[in-house]
Order: structure tokens, then C-alpha cells, then sequence
């Protein structure tokens, strides 16, 4: 599955230090710049500094969770980047509280690996596109 | 006509209006009880249970406001139904102020301005400035006139303004809530708008604009409709994520049957003894609630701990698939193409745990009741275009051709994204298993106003008997011809999950070794988003 992408730069907001690692050369051969924080504190400065075009965000972190990291984008940035939930919390009330809490999608990671995941992200970005 | 409302006039409404008293005071009470026990720490729940106390307290106020007979008595109970009456707003205004949250913080406005504000009204209506005196005392249970003064348009405009704020409020944050939560919102909406119409009909512009006061003993009768509401939507929809809300109800039906024995007693010999068996039954009621819910606390600690061991158990994996995919896509020549075919089936087990945990998580939770789904509008097509390229290294290692075919329409169904993933990759996984040697064909299509998902293989097929138990739990095709790991669930789950979006899944067979083809048909509908 290949699709036009030209927005380069995703922020991995991911606690597991080897998924982060495994995302990060993932994007990266994929011809990403990449940026990875390990919590949603940390994620939420680097993303108005960084200010990459997409967020993959998982929901269990410490400091602040994935949840609180949407919350706060929301209510206390204007940024506007669409946010993809990665996370392998199957639940309804996950996918619905990320959703209303405004990710653009939600998706379980084990269903992905790295590449299929760069894939799943090139595809968002060319719905988002139009 | 003139008949008709002689009738009206002469309705006599003797234990009618204990029986309405009684009635909204169980049901209100019990769906408040259930509320609070369900979770005593939401925002959300205590304003529930305010509401209902504030119900119960005002439904009580009313009816003894016209079985006293001394006139002072009658006044200090028509102020504090009134007074009871205001607070029955705030409560219903601060309910939906705080619905559907858990935590909430109260603004400056709320705190410093309205809450005074609504204590400064409500004193107001203890004072001979709503209520100066009485006009006429009525005979033994009859309702009497009080002397309505200007302080009364202060009360009714609060109340107006209350509860019109109230539904506008309501109604905005049931146009934020996702599509799946609106229905409940909704439910619970119209029995509000029902009760409040009565209420301002019979309690509010019969008595104090048209000194008809025929009607304020049946006035507790008024709130059934949003009790019945949002009993229902408790019931339909977990509102307030509670659950056996129909045991409940039971034992408020038990307590009901009981109660109207009361009001038919003939004698005090009689009365008592019924007056016990309510209160026994009351109280049995109360311990059958309380036990029901330890229950679904162990339920839900249950649940709990499969979803996070799922979630524990599902991380690794996706660790070890990842690194393994990383060596499989590697271009680096340091890579040995061995090594390349072993990471392959590195990726193949993990997809076959993930898949095994994802069975077991859905049966426990279908065991428990807990089983939910997130609708919206999906790209069915794109959806079944990504699931196939999941099995491609299945297939080769077992050197089968997989292939997907799509007309390159866009297809969309309201449908659980993660479920209908889940079904296709099970049935792509079971007739890549089922087949030794050929081809594994996907392919979608419109077919009427219906999505048609097909997956057709040339593998060992299906005998005609064992086509039809296919579906069922633990039931799975013959498999002493392959070689078969797998829980037995994967079809049962897939039948379930199917049926839940409003379709149907099948299989079909020219009968052992000739193939078999599995179809999924679903409810197509228009994308207008």
C-alpha cells in the first residue's frame, strides 16, 4: 500500500522504550523525521515545539496519559494536529473517550507492525489531505 | 362535552393519589439507591441521587400538604411543597449541569451567584410573600386555596428559567456526545420534557393561574414519565454505566405489590400486617440490589483484569512481531534470507497469540455481559484491503496465493471498525489453514443495498453436516485432515459479531476436498460525513 506523503514529521509519544525504537526506524526508512517522547508531559512541550504533522499517541503512560495528553491539547493549545491513538487497550470506553477526546483514530497496536503501521499512517494523511 | 366534564369534575381520586405517592416514592428511590450504589464517587450519580431525594421529599410534602387539617398546618406545608418545588429545579438544573461527568468543578458563577441566589428564592417561599394566608380550608383529604402573593411570579420565573436552561443543556451536550451515546440521551430527554409539561400543567399554572387545584394530589404521578425514561435508558443503554437495572425493577414491582395491599386494607389489624410484609419486602429488595451488585463488582474486577492482561500480554508481542518485521523488511544484506524465513514465522505466532487473546478477551467479556460495540461509519473496502495484507506471509510459508479483489468502489457500513476487522482476519485465517495447496480469493462487492465480503478457498471443504454446526461454540470443521491449532471460537465469535451490525455470515461448500467459500453480508450505507 503506498500513498503520497509529503508531510515528514511524526512525533511517537510511547512509553515502551523497544515499540518507540521499532516505530522510530520504521518511520524513519520510510523517509519520516521522527521525535519521540516517553509521556504526555513531555509530549505535549514537544509538540508545540516540534509541531509535526501527525501524533501517534499511546494511552497507557506514566506522568500524564494519553488520555490527559488530548484533554490538554484541546483545551490549552490552539495546535491543531491530528492525533492517532495507538494503543493495545481494546475496550469501548477507550475508543470512545480518545475519540471524544478528539484522535482522529484509534487503533490497536497489535494489529500492527512497524511498516503496516507507516502504511496506516500514510493512508490518514491522505484522507486528511482532502 | 357538558357530560364529559361533570365527570371530570367528580372524579374522585381516593387512594389514587397514595397509590401515585407511593408509587414515584419506590421507583424514584430505588432508581436513585441503584444509581449511588453503582458509583457512589461520580459527579454524576450524587446529582442523580439529590434529584431523587429532592423528588421523594417534595412527592411526600405534597401529599400530607392535604391530609392535615389545621389551617396553619396546611400554609407551612403549601410553602414547603413550593419551597421543595424550587429545590426540585436546582436539583434537575445542577443534574444535567453535571451529567454525564465524573469529576466536576464548580465556576465562580455557580458557587457565588446561583446557589445564593436559589437559597434567597427558596427562603422567600417560606415568607407570606408567595403565601399570605389560606382562602379556604378544604374538606378531609381535599386540596385547599392558598393566597397567592406577587412573590409567587419571583419563584416561577426561577423555575422556568431553570428548567428551560436545564433541556437547552442538555440538548447541547447531547449534540456533542458521540453517535452511540445519543440514544439514551435522547430517551431520557423526552421523559424529562413529558414530566415537566405535567408538572407546569397540573402543579404550577392550574393552581396558581386558574385556582384549580384538583389535580395537586395526583402531582407525584408527574415525575413517573422521566423515571420510566430513565429507567429504560438504564436498562437499554447502561446510562450511568449501570447494569441490572430489570432486577431492580423486580424487586420495585415486589415492594409495589405489597404496597397496594396497603391501601386496600379494611381494618387496623389488617393494615399493620401488610405494612409489615412492605417493609420485609423493602428491605428484602434492598439486600437482593446490594447482593446483585457485590456480584457485578467481582464482575467487573474480572473484567478488569482480563482487559489488563490482555493488554500486558498483547505488548511483548507486539515488541517481538515488530523486531521480526523489522528484519523481514530490512534491506541490509547482513541479514541472511534463513534468517529472513525465520522471522517470518516469528511474525506468524505472534499473529496467532494476539489473534488467541483477542478470542478469549471477547468470550469472557460475552460471558459477562460486557460486550460492547463502538458504531460509526467505515470504509468496509478499505477496511478488508488492509486486513488481507496481514496473512500475506501466512500465506507464502504455506505457499498459498492469497489475493484480494475490490470493484474499487468505496463501500461504507456502520460498523464496530476493530470487530469487523477482527471477523475478516478470522476468516481469512481459517481458510489459510484449511488449505494445503491452491488460492485463498477476497473480494468485495455492492451487492443490493447489502456489502458482500467473500472468501473463497480450494481447500479441504466442508461435508454437508458439519456445515451447519460450523458456527456454533468450539464447533470447526474435520480436523484430522490439517493439522489445526485454535480455540473453536473464531466462527462463534465471527456469527456474533456479524448479527450484532445487522448481518449475516455463512458458509458454503461442494462437500470434502472440494473447497469451501465463507461470505459476510452487511447493511451498506451512504457515507455523509
Amino acid at each position: 500500500m503506498e500513498y503520497d506523503v509529503d508531510m515528514k514529521k511524526v512525533m511517537i509519544i510511547e512509553d515502551n522504550k523497544d515499540l518507540q525504537e521499532i516505530y522510530k526506524m520504521s518511520f524513519e526508512n520510510a523517509g519520516y523525521e521522527v521525535f519521540a517522547e516517553m509521556d504526555g508531559l513531555d509530549g505535549i512541550s514537544s509538540v508545540i515545539d516540534k509541531k509535526p504533522d501527525i501524533v501517534i499517541l499511546d494511552i497507557m503512560m506514566p506522568n500524564m496519559d494519553g488520555f490527559a495528553f488530548l484533554k490538554s491539547m484541546k483545551e490549552n493549545t490552539s495546535i491543531d494536529i491530528p492525533v492517532i491513538v495507538c494503543s493495545n487497550l481494546s475496550d469501548v470506553d477507550t475508543i470512545n473517550k480518545a475519540t471524544r477526546e478528539g484522535a482522529v483514530a484509534v487503533l490497536l497496536k497489535a494489529d500492527y507492525s512497524g511498516r503496516q503501521l507507516v502504511d496506516k499512517i500514510n493512508y490518514i494523511l491522505s484522507t486528511l489531505k482532502k | 362535552m357538558q357530560e364529559a366534564l361533570t365527570i371530570v369534575q367528580n372524579l374522585s381520586f381516593a387512594n389514587l393519589d397514595l397509590l401515585s405517592v407511593g408509587f414515584t416514592i419506590a421507583a424514584i428511590a430505588l432508581l436513585g439507591f441503584v444509581a449511588y450504589i453503582n458509583n457512589p464517587k461520580s459527579a454524576t450519580n450524587i446529582a442523580f441521587v439529590l434529584f431523587c431525594l429532592i423528588t421523594v421529599l417534595w412527592s411526600f410534602a405534597n401529599y400530607i400538604s392535604y391530609q392535615v387539617h389545621d389551617p396553619t398546618a396546611i400554609l407551612w406545608f403549601t410553602r414547603i411543597v413550593v419551597f421543595l418545588g424550587l429545590w426540585h429545579s436546582f436539583t434537575f438544573f445542577n443534574f444535567f449541569y453535571v451529567f454525564p461527568l465524573e469529576i466536576v468543578t464548580f465556576p465562580r458563577w455557580y458557587k457565588y451567584a446561583l446557589f445564593p441566589y436559589v437559597i434567597s428564592v427558596s427562603i422567600l417561599t417560606l415568607s407570606p410573600f408567595v403565601f399570605s394566608g389560606l382562602e379556604s380550608v378544604a374538606s378531609n383529604g381535599g386540596v385547599s386555596k392558598a393566597v397567592v402573593e406577587n412573590g409567587i411570579i419571583i419563584f416561577i420565573v426561577t423555575v422556568i428559567i431553570l428548567l428551560l436552561e436545564s433541556i437547552v443543556m442538555f440538548v447541547r451536550k447531547i449534540r456533542k456526545a458521540p453517535k452511540s451515546e445519543k440514544r439514551p440521551y435522547v430517551i431520557i430527554l423526552f421523559g424529562t420534557i413529558v414530566t415537566f409539561a405535567l408538572l407546569f400543567t397540573f402543579n404550577l399554572i392550574l393552581p396558581t393561574v386558574f385556582s384549580n387545584v384538583r389535580f395537586i394530589p395526583l402531582g407525584a404521578l408527574c415525575i413517573f414519565p422521566f423515571a420510566a425514561a430513565t429507567a429504560y435508558s438504564i436498562h437499554k443503554h447502561k446510562t450511568f454505566r449501570i447494569r441490572n437495572i430489570a432486577s431492580s425493577m423486580f424487586a420495585f414491582l415486589l415492594c409495589m405489590a405489597t404496597f397496594v395491599e396497603i391501601i386496600f386494607a379494611t381494618s387496623p389489624t389488617v393494615l399493620f400486617l401488610r405494612g409489615a410484609i412492605f417493609l420485609f419486602a423493602l428491605l428484602i429488595s434492598i439486600q437482593f440490589i446490594r447482593n446483585i451488585f457485590k456480584l457485578e463488582a467481582a464482575s467487573d474486577q474480572k473484567s478488569e483484569f482480563i482487559s489488563f492482561a490482555s493488554h500486558e500480554i498483547r505488548t511483548p508481542i507486539t515488541v517481538m512481531k515488530g523486531y521480526a518485521d523489522l528484519m523481514v523488511g530490512e534491506s541490509d544484506t547482513e541479514i541472511s534470507e534463513k534468517n529472513r524465513e525465520l522471522a517470518k514465522k516469528i511474525m506468524i505466532a505472534g499473529n496467532d497469540v494476539i489473534s488467541l487473546i483477542s478470542q478469549y478477551l471477547n468470550k469472557s467479556k460475552m460471558e459477562l455481559g460486557q460486550l460492547q460495540y463502538s458504531f460509526s461509519v467505515i470504509n468496509i473496502a478499505e477496511l478488508v484491503k488492509e486486513t488481507v495484507p496481514n496473512f500475506k506471509i501466512n500465506a507464502e510459508q504455506r505457499k498459498l496465493t492469497l489475493t484480494y479483489h475490490d470493484s474499487g468502489e468505496k463501500l461504507y457500513v456502520n460498523g464496530d471498525a476493530g470487530k469487523l476487522k477482527e471477523v475478516v482476519g478470522n476468516l481469512i485465517d481459517n481458510s489459510l489453514k484449511y488449505t494445503p495447496s491452491g488460492t485463498v480469493d477476497v473480494a468485495i462487492e455492492k451487492k443490493d443495498t447489502n456489502v458482500l465480503i467473500s472468501i473463497k478457498d480450494t481447500g479441504v471443504g466442508i461435508s454437508k453436516e458439519m456445515i451447519s454446526g460450523l458456527f456454533q461454540e468450539f464447533g470447526r470443521a474435520d480436523t484430522k485432515k490439517v493439522n489445526i491449532l485454535g480455540t473453536g471460537l473464531g466462527l462463534y465469535l465471527a456469527k456474533n459479531f456479524v448479527e450484532a451490525h445487522k448481518g449475516s455470515v455463512w458458509a458454503e461448500s461442494d462437500g470434502e476436498g472440494k473447497g469451501s467459500q465463507f461470505y459476510i453480508e452487511l447493511p451498506a450505507v451512504e457515507n455523509n460525513i
